[in-house]
């Protein structure tokens, strides 16, 4: 099993509700602390440029409109964060309600996406193009589907491709996982089925020559 | 006294090449690689007083590119920079002498001065 692939630690598939959103948050906060990072370095750069022009030397307007440009890209990039991470929290507001999955899907995917970039791994969300309108947990589906993105992540090798994608409509809603050139390993879905059981959602996999597809079928609620 | 050399492994590009450039200023010559692979490679054309290396890369993780630093430079100081906010996850391997955790953000000066305390350590 390539449960940590090339030395990378071990990715774990929460069962519990408190983990799922403790590794969401986790890799958000990392991303964010980068670009806190970044603003305050650029910041500093400006003072160093300030500091020699004090000492006779020329400040190029290029180089004031690369901090300036670098400071509002890394600003709009923490803002996207989190706005995500915020409509992220807010699913937990009720146990149930309506709510739109293909983008409550592309929101958890964007959130999480650095756990595939970390194993190399090519993640391609491919939402349907209407909208499909669900009455259930957005918090509980989003579990299960985060359970498996982690469990096929955990056997995915570098430069595999996971596509993601939504189809299906009002009464029954289908996200579908396929993972192309697998490492041959069989991933360890047994949390993430147990997850997709307790909300009513079906599980299916199927194997091909070097192809996993993992399907999530869930019925609509009332 | 030569000019400290630092090479920063982080596959944050902006950051690192914004403070390879801010290094230049203090008269420290600073170089970078967003990955554990072009680290190695840039290692073996030229030779470093310092490694600053982030845990989370993609590819080779920080752990075991500090473990083939180890292999192949024994001695070199590495200061090892995490996002993680707890030591947790920070935890050095076992056998990484000459390597210390650092958290992110660090300021500047900050850095400079672990830098330093790594050297003069060694």
């Amino acid at each position: 099993m390539t449960d940590s692939p090339r030395g990378s630690r071990p990715l774990s598939v929460p069962e519990e509700p408190i983990a799922f959103f403790g590794a969401v948050t986790a890799a958000t906060t990392h991303d964010l602390n980068n670009v806190i990072s970044i603003i305050d370095q650029t910041a500093g750069l400006l003072e160093d440029l300030v500091f020699a022009a004090e000492n006779g030397s020329s400040i190029e307007i290029e180089q004031l409109s690369r901090v300036s440009e670098s400071i509002q890209r890394q600003t709009r990039r923490g803002i996207a964060t989190i706005k995500r991470l915020n409509r992220f929290a807010h699913t937990t507001d009720e146990p149930t309600l309506e709510f739109e999955l293909n983008e409550t899907l592309e929101n958890l995917l964007v959130l999480v996406q650095r756990l595939a970039d970390r194993r190399e791994v090519d993640l391609k969300v491919t939402p349907r193009h209407e909208p499909i309108k669900l009455t259930a947990s957005p918090f509980l589906i989003q579990h299960a589907i985060f359970a498996v993105y982690a469990s096929l992540l955990r056997v995915s090798e570098a430069g595999t491709e996971l596509s993601v994608s939504v189809s299906g409509g009002a009464a029954a809603a289908v996200v579908t996982f396929d993972l192309g050139s697998a490492s041959g390993a069989s991933p360890d879905l047994t949390v993430a089925q147990s997850l997709a059981e307790s909300v009513g959602m079906r599980l299916e996999t199927e194997s091909g020559v070097d192809t996993l597809t993992v399907t999530l079928y869930i019925e609509n609620g009332p | 006294m030569s000019r400290m050399s630092v090479l920063f492994i982080d596959d944050e590009e902006e950051l690192v090449s914004t403070l390879v450039e801010r290094l230049a200023y203090r008269d420290i010559e600073a170089d970078y690689a967003v990955d554990g692979e072009q680290a190695l490679a840039k290692m073996h054309e030229r030779s470093y007083d310092i490694i600053i290396l982030d845990l989370k890369l993609p590819g080779m993780s920080g752990t075991e590119v500090l473990a083939q630093i180890r292999r192949e430079w024994p001695d070199l100081p590495v200061l090892m920079i995490t996002g993680h906010g707890s030591a947790g996850e920070a935890q050095a391997p076992p056998s990484a002498p000459k390597c210390e955790y650092l958290q992110k953000p660090i300021g500047l000066e900050q850095l400079i001065k672990k830098m330093e305390e790594a050297l003069v350590s060694e």
